[in-house]
């Protein structure tokens, strides 16, 4: 064992992490030069290995740690650690399990050191400081006196050392020391242990106590026994009697419960069929209700209302009617008055007429008198003029020829103007009167057109037509506005119902979802939900198991209690569809349902029901069961394995057999292990089954309901359809009629002013006549005229006038006045007749006659006739109508009553039916009383049955626990009465509780502990003779201390004498030890007094003490205390290397022992050390190079920047180096 | 060096903390005591021969011996007493059933 590897961190002057490796094991020297760190490596080691450093308080710990000013950051631990080759596992780390042990037999020990930690380490655990010492001590290396170390200036201490200590030192060697300290924790130890025996003893006698006290109890125990057995068989005759007695009582209150039960049995029924009828009863109650509320809410409602439209109708009617009427009366006397002033007013005008008429020739007489006497007047006043220009001009001439160029140019100019007048004017005139004629004659024609197109057949026919039509098409409105109203009521009565049908199937759900957990009811909703939400094909959710399946009556509890749950279990077809819905439930969070895919159900082929031929009285509940053929798995997986029969346990033979379930109709069960459940079964609350099938009834017949709904709705809006087409269809004829008359106005018009127009053309024309009659006169009078010149011609020349023309003149002049007399009387006649005419014709004109146009027009207004033919026309509808409303009217009241009458009659069923609830309720109630009774009677069997039962079943677990008995002993006392037993044990009782502390055990537990005794004793006596071996080796070993001691001690001293004579040659010296008895004793002499037993009180030995001399073998010798520094040196080197040759320790460090030293001794402990280091390793600081010259490795320490770091050298190197330094120092 | 044979279990009770009871209880301290007295020399007391082992080392399993020997005294008191607490509750128990 051997150092092999130093590490060393922030400790003194190393500051960085420095490593010193490969150390020889057997001699290495370390150089450098001073306060370069040399003894802070020895220091490190001594910090790991000894005591020196232990206990360190604040300010040493810091000078531990590397203290650099330069270098930045300081360091705040310091840690050593030495690697140990040791390849004879000298060092025992077993005794730690968690210290792993490292390859290469290295040993690693590391010492941390901070401000405020001080942790050992080896190979990486944790240890304590105690660990550490004691793997060393094993090792053979103290660390409370490493003699092996030696610091520098320190090995003097060694000489300087009392002689005491010097003894401890070799006592140390030998291990005394460690083993004195064992032998006294040995010794305490076994005086504690002797504690502890002693108690062991005490013990023990108290468990003989014990053992005693055991086998007195034995006895006891078998005394017992003989007693115990005559009781048990008393005990067991009388418990065996009484449970004879007790067996037959309850057998006979079975038979009373079961003839009690046969009885209430009956009433049962009875009540169940009570149960049935009030139910029934309730129902029609229900459905009593439903139609009467229909009834009063609906149909009478609607009765009315159509009673009330009704009145209200031909109230309208009547009203119209009388509007009509008036209307009618006062367009008769309207018109009769119209007539009257119009017959009136005719009368007047052919009064006037008539006048007219009567004046009229007499006017144109005098017209044509009054005209002919202007003519004539004219023409003779012509005449008169002519004579008298005559005569005037003809006085002017002078001769007759002057006279005839005037007249002949006056004749001239006559016929040209004669000429002109009967060319242009009369030309012209007869022109225009043509043109006149002719716009007449078109006048005419368009008059004519005009009249046609007003009162023509065609717009007569026209509007005939229109009117038809539009009476067609206003019946037509009527009759789809009454069927609309009919559609209406019948559409609230199916809403009316559809509301009760909601009702009745909500009910039904709720009451199907009382049959079930409130997740499979939500679940089972949001199924149909997501059926239609997913338009899922039809045939791919069936519904529940419930739903699809039919039993009879009879078979309903059957069902029920077999399907149970599954009976809401939903069918689909394939699994896919299944776990769609579930992902969709999932989703939504729509409750749990169990599905049944029929693509994957499977079934039992191995269900066989018993052979009919064999057994009988049972049925395959499957068979009783309708269902739709595809459902023909699903339900055979639910109701295949059950069968129906009448007894429970011939059923139970049957399932066990068959290996199916048998039910009774009542509902108990059997399976085929042989499990019986039943018990009461209340059939009236509402069953899954019945609850399902009502749902869907329910269901179906509001689905029918809302069907109807939608039909009647779909009808009401064809007919609204209709009704706005033919409301459209009425518009636009009446419409058409409305342009047809405005044009027959607009053509009046244009008539009216045709006629005006051609009133104006016939005036013209007359005007026209007119000036042709006067322009014919002035033809006729320039004629004449000119016949008169002519004449004249004819005539001779004078001055004057002739007297034949004279006379004419005298005649003209004559006739003229007279004329004028006449013609002044003629026109004055003529103006009166004028006057008259023109009164009248201005009263006929400007009148009577637009008075009779007046009157006219308002008779054809007011239609004259067809006004009132219409309004009589309409008249005779609306009172139709009217009559047709009173029919309505008289219906809808036998309506009504016989609606009134349907709700008299469900209210007298109601309460009818109310009655009969009422009564069959308390007989119901008699009933329960009476089963109450029963049941009364029967728990009060029942009870006395268990309390015997249990008295029965106390016996038997009584004559149990007797146990068995020996059948001879049981027939001893089988002849004796109850009473004789009783009495026998009481005796034996008696006997008994006199021994109360029996221990029934006692037998075993005597043997048991009787056992434990004797191998507890056994171990006692065993670790009493172990104490006293031990107290044996512990004399021996005493005695081998003391031998060792004193060997060692001797082999010291004798290689002490061998080291001091190589050192010095020429001197001697040796070790002496001192005795405690023998003060002075110079000889390790010690054979006889060993014995003693007070050895371990005190040391036998006091000290060790060095004598030496130096200059001769022969000189009297020094004690160490009178040499000088190097001869004490030179001793306690050899003190050391004597040791060592007894007591190999595994390194030694010296940090310069022989700086004190001259060259003659530097030698010679160098040789010895050379000598010493095959069987050791020694490190040693040096400055002389004698030690370098037999050493094995050199290192270097160098000193850079206050920092050291160690490298290895070669021998040279360092010999060098000393010499260099020495000289370095010589000078 | 000393781990040899009869002694082994010695050598571990001296070094280790917790003993097991087994290995506590099987071990013979008599012959364990004599085997120790016979390598550490003392019954040949002439021989001087270098077999012998040193005194420290005889000093540990001394100590390791007496370590066994305590424990079994333990284990044995240990034992008693629980018999004996066995037994007088038996009898509590049957003083308790009779009356
Ligand atoms: N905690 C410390 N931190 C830093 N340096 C330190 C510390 N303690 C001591 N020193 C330094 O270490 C040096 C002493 O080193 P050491 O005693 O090892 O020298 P040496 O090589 O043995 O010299 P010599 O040949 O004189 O014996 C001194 O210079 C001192 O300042
Ligand atoms: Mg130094």
């Amino acid at each position: 064992m051997y150092i092999k590897r130093v590490i060393i961190k922030g400790f003194k002057t190393y500051r960085n992490e420095t490593i010193i490796d490969n150390f020889s094991p057997h001699h290495n020297i370390i150089i450098g030069s001073n306060g370069s760190g040399k003894s802070n490596l020895f220091a490190a080691i001594r910090f790991v290995l000894s005591d020196d450093y232990s206990n360190l308080k604040r300010e040493e710990r810091q000078g531990l740690i590397h203290q650099g000013t330069s270098g930045g950051s300081s360091v705040m631990s310091c840690s050593v650690e030495i690697v140990f080759h040791d390849p004879d596992n000298r060092m025992i780390l077993a005794s730690n399990a968690s210290i792993v042990p490292r390859p290469n037999n290295e040993v690693f020990i590391r010492r941390t050191v901070g401000l405020k930690k001080d942790d050992y380490q080896i190979n990486d655990r944790n240890v304590t400081k105690s660990d550490i010492v004691r793997i060393l001590e094993t090792a053979g290396f103290s660390m409370s006196n490493p003699y092996n170390i030696v610091p520098q200036g320190k090995i003097i201490a060694l000489t300087n050392a009392k002689d005491k200590e010097r003894l401890q030192l070799l006592e140390d060697v030998v291990g005394a020391k460690s083993f004195e300290i064992k032998l006294n924790d040995s010794l305490k130890k076994i005086k504690e242990t002797e504690f502890k025996k002693s108690t062991i003893d005490k013990e023990l006698s108290e468990l003989k106590n014990k053992l005693n006290e055991m086998e007195w109890e034995k006895l006891e125990l078998e005394k017992f026994n003989k007693f115990d057995k005559n009781r048990k068989v008393l005990q067991f005759t009388l418990y065996d009697r009484e449970l004879n007695d007790l067996i037959n009582q309850i057998e006979s209150l079975d038979d009373d419960y079961n003839s009690i039960l046969q009885s209430s049995e009956s009433y049962i029924q009875e009540l169940d069929k009570r149960e049935t009828m009030v139910n029934d009863v309730t129902m029609n109650l229900n459905t009593i209700g439903n139609h009467l509320k229909i009834k009063i809410n609906n149909d009478l409602q609607q009765a009315k209302s159509n009673l009330a439209e009704v009145l209200n109708k031909s109230a309208d009617i009547n009203l119209k009617i009388n509007d009509l009427q008036n209307q009618l009366s006062l367009n008769t006397e309207q018109s009769t008055s119209l007539m009257d002033n119009l017959g009136k007013i005719k009368n007047r005008i052919s009064e006037r007429q008539e006048k007219l008429n009567k004046i009229l020739p007499r006017f144109n007489e005098l017209t044509n008198q009054e005209l002919k006497f202007k003519f004539d007047l004219e023409q003779l006043k012509q005449k008169q003029r002519d004579l008298l220009l005559k005569r005037s001009s003809y006085e002017r001439f002078e001769s007759k020829q002057e006279r005839d160029n005037w007249i002949n140019s006056e004749i001239k100019e006559q016929e040209s103007n004669l000429n002109d007048l009967q060319n242009h004017s009369l030309n012209n005139l007869s022109i225009e009167y043509a043109n006149i004629k002719a716009s007449l004659n078109d006048m005419d024609v368009e008059i004519n057109s005009l009249n046609e197109s007003i009162a023509g057949n065609e717009i007569t026919s026209n509007m005939e037509g229109l009117t038809t039509q539009y009476n067609e098409r206003k019946r037509l409105y009527s009759e789809k506005i009454d069927q609309r109203k009919e559609l209406w009521r019948r559409e609230q009565k199916l809403q009316a119902i559809l509301d009760t049908v909601s009702n009745d199937l909500k009910q039904s759900e709720r009451n199907l979802n009382e049959t079930m957990d409130r997740n499979l009811s939500h679940g089972i909703a949001s199924i149909k939900e997501i059926t239609q939400k997913l338009k899922l094909p039809p045939d791919s959710v069936f519904g529940t198991v419930g739903e699809l399946i039919k039993a009879s009556e009879k078979y309903k509890n059957c069902v029920e209690i077999i399907g149970g749950n599954q009976l809401f279990h939903i069918i689909v077809d394939t699994e896919e569809t299944a776990s769609l819905l579930m992902q969709e439930l999932y989703r939504m969070k729509g409750g749990r349902v169990t599905f049944i895919p029929l693509n994957k159900i499977y079934n039992d082929p191995n269900i066989t029901y018993p052979p009919a031929d064999q057994y009988s009285s049972f049925t395959p509940l499957i068979k009783k069961l309708k269902y739709e053929s595809k459902f023909e798995g699903a339900m055979k997986h639910i109701f295949g394995k059950t069968i129906v029969v009448k007894d429970l346990s011939y059923g139970l033979k049957l399932a066990k057999k068959f290996k199916l379930n048998a039910i009774t109709l009542d509902g108990d069960r059997a399976d085929k292990r042989g499990v019986l459940t039943g018990g009461y079964f209340d059939y009236h609350k509402r069953t899954r089954l019945e609850s399902l099938k009502n749902l869907s009834d329910a269901r179906d017949s509001h689905a029918q309901t809302t069907a109807d709904l939608e039909t009647v709705k779909r009808e009401l809006a064809i007919i609204d359809s209709e009704i706005d087409k033919l409301n459209g269809e009425l518009r636009t004829i009446s419409n058409q009629r409305e342009t047809i008359l405005t044009n027959v106005e607009h053509q009046r018009v244009k008539l009216n002013n045709k006629k005006s127009e051609k009133y104006v053309l016939e005036e013209s024309l007359q005007s026209v006549v007119l000036k042709r009659e006067k322009v014919e006169t002035n033809i006729s009078i320039i004629r004449e005229k000119v016949i008169s010149y002519q004449h004249d011609l004819e005539t001779d020349f004078e001055s004057a006038l002739s007297s034949e023309q004279k006379q004419l003149l005298e005649t003209i002049s004559a006739s003229i006045s007279k004329i004028s007399n006449d013609l002044t009387v003629t026109s004055e006649a003529l103006e009166s007749i004028t006057t008259t005419i023109n009164t009248l014709n201005a009263e006929l004109n400007s009148k009577l006659i637009p008075q009779q146009q007046d009157i006219e027009s308002k008779i054809s207004e007011i239609g004259g006739g067809s006004i009132a033919q219409d309004l009589v026309e309409e008249l005779r509808s609306l009172e139709s109508q009217r009559e047709r409303l009173d029919s309505e009217q008289e219906e809808a009241k036998n309506d009504i009553y016989t609606i009134q009458n349907e709700i008299d009659g469900l209210n007298g069923e109601k309460t009818n039916n109310e009655k009969i609830l009422e009564k069959a309720n308390s007989q119901q109630r008699l009933l329960l009383k009476k089963i109450e009774n029963y049941q009364k009677s029967v728990e009060k069997t029942l009870i006395k049955k268990t309390t015997l039962a249990s008295r029965r079943d106390e016996l038997q677990q009584k004559i149990r626990e007797i146990g068995l008995l020996a059948e001879d002993a049981l027939n001893d006392f089988n002849s004796l009465s109850s009473e004789d037993l009783l009495e026998k044990l009481n005796e034996a009782n008696s006997e008994i509780s006199k021994l109360v502390n029996v221990n029934k055990r006692a037998f075993e537990n005597f043997r048991r502990f009787g056992e434990k005794q004797t191998e507890l004793v056994e171990r006692s006596r065993e670790l009493e003779l172990s104490k006293i071996s031990i107290q044996e080796l512990i004399e021996k070993l005493k005695e081998q201390k003391i031998n060792a001691v004193d060997k060692t001690f001797r082999k010291v001293s004798e290689n002490f004498v061998k080291v001091f004579e190589t050192l010095v040659p020429r001197g001697t010296g040796k070790l002496v030890i001192h005795r405690t008895n023998q003060e002075n004793s110079a000889t390790p002499d010690l054979e006889d007094e060993t014995n003693d037993m007070d050895i371990d009180a005190q040391p036998m030995y006091t000290g060790v003490s060095i004598s030496v001399s130096f200059n001769s073998k022969n000189d009297e010798q020094l004690h160490v205390e009178q040499l000088s520094g190097g001869q004490k040196t030179v001793c306690a080197i050899a003190l050391i290397l004597a040791i060592q040759m007894v007591d190999p320790a595994p390194f030694y460090l010296f940090d310069e022992i022989d700086a004190a030293l001259d060259k003659q001794y530097r030698t010679a402990v160098a040789n010895t050390l050379k000598e010493l280091s095959k069987n050791a390793q020694f490190i040693c600081t040096t400055f002389r190079t004698d030690m370098l010259q037999v050493a094995d490795k050199f290192f270097r320490v160098k000193y850079e920047n206050k920092i050291s770091s160690v490298l290895e050298i070669e021998r040279d190197e360092a010999i060098n180096f000393i010499r260099g330094s020495s000289r370095f120092a010589d000078v | 060096t000393a781990s040899n044979g009869a002694l082994a279990q010695i050598w571990l009770a001296a070094n280790m903390s917790n003993l097991p009871k087994g290995s506590v209880l099987q071990t013979n301290i008599r012959e364990s005591a004599e085997e120790l007295a016979k390598v550490s020399g003392c019954d040949i007391e002439a021989s001087e021969n270098s077999n012998s082992i040193t005194l420290r080392t005889s000093g540990e399993l001394l100590q390791g011996i007496v370590r066994v020997y305590s424990k079994q005294a333990g284990f044995l008191l240990s034992d008693i007493k629980d018999t004996l607490s066995k037994i007088s509750s038996l009898f509590k128990a049957n003083a308790r059933v009779n009356i």
